[in-house]
C-alpha cells in the first residue's frame, strides 16, 4: 500500500508497476503488503482498476461513443442532403459567363455563382435554345453547357470557343474571388473539351467498326448520324489518327474578361457581350486601316442571294465581302480574303486590307431586309452603310473580279458569327487588353451600329412586330433570304432577309432589326407558330424560377421588337 | 535518526515476546470474567510483520516527501507508469543507471531533472532507448530513481531489475 483515500487506494506491484484500485472504505494502511482481489472481470484502463458488468460496458458505450458518432452522422447526413443544395441554390450570383463557338451560331450566357454552378442560362439563338432545353443546367457547372455543345460539333472541325466573364460587382475585393472563379471555369471546361473530344472519337471509331463490320454497301451518306460523322471525321482535318484509331483535337478555348458595361451594350443588340467585343475590335481594326463599315446583321437568305445582287452591291461597296464561314477563311479564296491582323502576324494572303465579301446585289436604298449583309470576317460592310461609306475608304479591288465565279459570297451576320481577327487580338494582347477600353470600343462599335441601321428608312425595322416583318427591302433583295424561315406569305418576294434562317433572329423580322432597335427581351421566346421554319426565340433567357412561364411559351412576339 | 531509534526499540521488544496480563482476562457470555484465558486475536499480525509493515510506511511517507521536491505526486507516478512489462524495466534500468552513476546522481538531485544527454552516453548501446522515450516516461524514472537511491530499502525490493 502506498497510498490510501476516500475514492480507492494507490498500491505497488512486486514488478514496479503503482496501480490505482477504486476500492471505498478500506481498512487498509500505508505500508501493509496486502494480496489484490480476484482480477476476473476486471479490466484496468491505464492504471486503473475497475469492475465492469456487461451492462454497464453497454451503457459506457452508448454514452461515450455510440451518441456522438450518431449525433454527427445524421448533422451530416441531414446538410449533405438538403442543407448543402439549399446552401449551393442560395449562393448569389457573381457574374456572367458567356460562351460562343465560332464557327458556329451558338451563343448563350450563364448566370453563374461563386461555386462556378448555373443559376440561369440565356440564349441568344436557336441552336443553345436548343441545348437549353435537352439537358438540365440548372446547377450544373459550366463545362457542363460547353461539352454538351461541343459534342456535337466536334465531328466538323476543331471547334473553337470563346469564354467571356463579366462579374456582376465591380468591387476591388472581389477580383481575387473571380479570378479563381476563372480560372476553375477554365480549367473544367478545358477539361469538358477533351472528353467531347474522345467521347466523339469513341463514337466515330464505334461507327467505323460497325460500317466495317456490318454492311459494307451501306452508303455513308445515307447512313444515320453517327456514319456521318465517321465520314466527317475521316475528311475532317480534325481527325487524327488512322486505322482504328480515332482521336480529335479537343476545342480551343479562348477567354477574355468583360465589364458590366459591355454587356448592357451587347444586350441591346441582342448578342453576347463577348461577341459585341469581338466584333468591337474587328471594327477597330479595320478602322486603323482607313476601312469603316459598320457590321449589320443581314438576313440568313442571303447567303444564297442572286449573285447579282452581290455584286450590285459590292460595286457599289467597291469591296468584295466575303463570308466568315467560307472553309478556309483564315485565307483561302480569291485575293486574299481575309483580313488579317498585322499586328497578329499573319500574312494576309492577297491585298493586305482588302474586305472580301459577300456579293450580293442590294440595291442601295433596299439594302436587304436586315438591310445590310453583314460582313463577313474579312468584310465588315454591309449595304445599308452604303450610304455612310465612302467607297474610297476601301482599297479593294473590283469586287466581281476577285470573286471567283459561282462562288457566292456569304455575308454574316454578327449575330450569327465572329470575327476572327477580333478572336486572334483577343488570343494575344488578352492580358493587355483592359475591359474599360474594351467597353469603349463596344460602345462606339454599338452606337454606330445603331446609327447604321436607323440611318436606312425601312431598312431595318428593328423594331419589327410580326406584322412589321414583310416591310422594307425591296424584292432584289435575297430571295434567298426567304428560304427556311421567311415566311413567304408575309413577306414580299425578295424582301427580307432579316430572316435569319435558325438564327436568334426571328424569322419574320427584316434582318435589319437586329441591331440596334431591338430592345432584347430576353424572356420572351418568340415562335411564329404561324410561320413555319420560324426561327426560334432569339433570346430566350431560362431562369428556372420562371422557366415554367418560358418554355411553351409560343408566342407571336418578335423577341426582336419591342 | 527516529525512525531507526524506534526500529531498534521495536526489535528489542520482539525478543521478550511478553504478553501482557490483562489479555489473559476473559469474559463468558454472561459477562463474568475469567482469569487465565487471553485473546487469541491479538496475535494475528506478528512482531516482524508489524515492524516491516512500519518501516514501509516510513519509507513510504519519506519517498512521497522526496517526489513533492521534484514536483510530482503519487497520482501523477501512476499515471506514468509503463503499461507495458518491457517498458517498465527499461525505465528502471535508466534509473539504475543513474543512481549507480556518481556523476549522473549528483546532477539529478542538484537539478531534479533527468541528465539525457549524459544518460544516453551513459547506457550501454544494447540497452538503448530514444530521448523521445525517456522524455515520455521521465515521471516514472524519476520516481524510481528516488526510490532507488538508496534511502528507502523497504522499496527497493520492489524494483528489480536484471541487467
Amino acid at each position: 500500500m502506498v497510498e490510501t483515500s476516500k475514492d480507492g487506494i494507490t498500491v505497488l506491484t512486486s514488478d514496479g508497476q503503482f496501480l490505482f484500485i477504486p476500492i471505498k472504505n478500506s481498512v487498509y494502511m500505508v505500508g501493509e503488503q496486502i494480496i489484490l482481489p480476484n482480477m476476473s472481470g476486471i479490466s484496468t484502463t491505464g492504471s486503473h482498476i475497475s469492475r465492469r458488468t456487461r451492462s454497464h460496458a453497454v451503457y459506457r458505450f452508448l454514452q461515450k461513443r455510440l451518441l456522438p458518432i450518431a449525433a454527427v452522422a445524421s448533422l451530416i447526413l441531414c446538410t449533405s442532403f438538403f442543407g448543402y443544395n439549399k446552401y449551393l441554390e442560395a449562393r448569389p450570383a457573381v457574374a456572367w459567363v458567356t460562351i460562343d463557338l465560332v464557327d458556329a451560331p451558338v451563343s448563350l450566357e450563364l448566370e453563374v455563382n461563386d461555386k462556378g454552378l448555373i443559376k440561369s442560362v440565356t440564349c441568344f439563338d436557336e441552336e443553345s435554345q436548343r441545348l437549353a432545353s435537352s439537358i438540365n443546367l440548372y446547377m450544373k457547372p459550366v463545362d457542363r453547357a460547353v461539352e454538351a455543345l461541343l459534342r456535337e460539333r466536334q465531328e466538323d472541325k476543331q471547334p473553337e470557343v470563346v469564354i467571356g466573364i463579366i462579374p456582376m460587382e465591380d468591387r476591388v475585393e472581389e477580383n481575387s474571388l473571380l479570378d479563381r472563379l476563372e480560372e476553375k471555369i477554365l480549367k473544367d471546361v478545358e477539361k469538358a473539351a477533351q472528353k467531347a473530344a474522345k467521347q466523339t472519337a469513341k463514337t466515330a471509331q464505334k461507327v467505323s467498326k460497325e460500317a466495317t463490320n456490318g454492311a459494307p454497301k451501306t452508303n455513308p451518306k445515307s447512313g444515320g448520324t453517327s456514319e456521318k460523322a465517321y465520314k466527317e471525321a475521316q475528311q475532317s482535318k480534325n481527325l487524327q489518327g488512322s486505322g482504328t484509331q480515332i482521336s480529335f483535337s479537343p476545342a480551343s478555348i479562348s477567354h477574355i474578361r468583360l465589364d458590366r458595361q459591355t454587356r448592357e451594350i451587347a444586350k441591346e443588340l441582342r448578342i453576347s457581350a463577348t461577341r459585341a467585343v469581338l466584333w468591337a475590335l474587328f471594327h477597330e481594326l479595320r478602322e486603323s486601316r482607313g476601312q469603316a463599315g459598320i457590321d449589320l446583321p443581314v438576313a440568313r437568305g442571303a447567303q444564297s442571294a442572286d449573285e447579282s445582287d452581290i455584286s450590285a452591291i459590292s460595286d457599289k461597296l467597291g469591296i468584295e465581302m466575303e463570308s466568315e464561314t467560307v472553309k478556309g477563311s483564315t485565307g483561302k479564296g480569291p485575293a486574299g480574303t481575309d483580313f488579317t491582323d498585322k499586328t497578329s502576324g499573319k500574312g494576309s494572303q492577297g491585298n493586305g486590307p482588302t474586305f472580301q465579301g459577300a456579293t450580293g446585289k442590294h440595291s442601295s436604298a433596299a439594302g436587304s431586309t436586315n438591310g445590310t449583309q453583314a460582313l463577313g470576317k474579312p468584310a465588315g460592310n454591309q449595304a445599308s452603310n452604303n450610304k455612310k461609306e465612302q467607297p474610297g475608304q476601301f482599297k479593294g479591288t473590283d469586287s466581281k473580279s476577285n470573286v471567283p465565279p459561282g462562288q457566292l459570297k456569304k455575308p454574316t451576320d454578327f449575330r450569327v458569327s465572329i470575327p476572327k481577327p477580333g478572336l486572334e487580338t483577343i488570343k494575344q494582347k488578352s492580358q493587355q487588353l483592359d475591359s474599360h477600353y474594351l467597353t469603349e470600343l463596344a460602345k462606339q462599335w454599338a452606337e454606330k451600329v445603331k446609327q447604321a441601321q436607323s440611318s436606312k428608312p425601312g431598312n431595318m425595322q428593328n423594331n419589327s412586330q410580326a406584322d412589321k416583318q414583310q416591310t422594307g427591302k425591296s424584292s432584289d433583295h435575297n430571295p434567298g433570304s426567304a428560304k427556311g424561315n421567311n415566311q413567304q406569305g408575309n413577306r414580299p418576294s425578295g424582301s427580307n432577309p432579316g430572316n435569319v434562317k435558325g438564327n436568334s433572329q426571328d424569322a419574320d423580322k427584316p434582318s435589319g432589326n437586329k441591331a440596334g432597335s431591338n430592345k432584347g427581351s430576353s424572356n420572351k421566346p418568340s415562335n411564329n407558330s404561324d410561320k413555319p421554319g420560324n426561327s426560334r426565340t432569339s433570346q430566350t433567357k431560362y431562369s428556372w424560377s420562371t422557366r415554367k412561364s418560358d418554355a411553351g411559351t409560343q408566342r407571336k412576339t418578335n423577341p426582336w421588337s419591342r | 535518526m527516529i525512525r531507526r531509534r524506534l526500529i531498534d526499540y521495536y526489535r528489542k521488544q520482539s525478543r521478550h515476546r511478553e504478553i501482557p496480563y490483562s489479555t489473559m482476562v476473559a469474559r463468558d457470555g454472561q459477562g463474568n470474567e475469567h482469569e487465565g484465558y487471553f485473546d487469541p486475536s491479538c496475535l494475528t499480525y506478528t512482531t516482524e510483520d508489524w515492524q516491516a509493515a512500519v518501516e514501509r510506511k516510513d519509507d513510504i511517507e519519506n519517498w512521497k516527501d522526496t517526489l513533492k521536491e521534484f514536483g510530482l505526486t503519487i497520482g501523477q507516478v501512476v499515471e506514468a507508469t509503463p503499461k507495458h512489462k518491457d517498458a517498465r524495466e527499461r525505465a528502471m534500468y535508466m534509473a539504475k543507471v543513474i543512481v549507480e552513476n556518481d556523476k549522473l546522481r549528483r546532477q539529478f538531485f542538484k537539478t531534479r531533472k533527468i541528465p539525457v544527454d549524459q544518460l544516453l552516453s551513459a547506457v550501454p548501446e544494447d540497452k538503448r532507448v530514444s530521448r523521445k522515450t525517456i522524455e515520455r516516461q521521465k515521471v516514472y524514472i524519476t520516481a524510481v530513481a528516488i526510490a532507488m537511491s538508496g534511502d528507502y530499502p523497504s522499496m527497493e525490493g520492489y524494483f528489480e531489475v536484471c541487467d
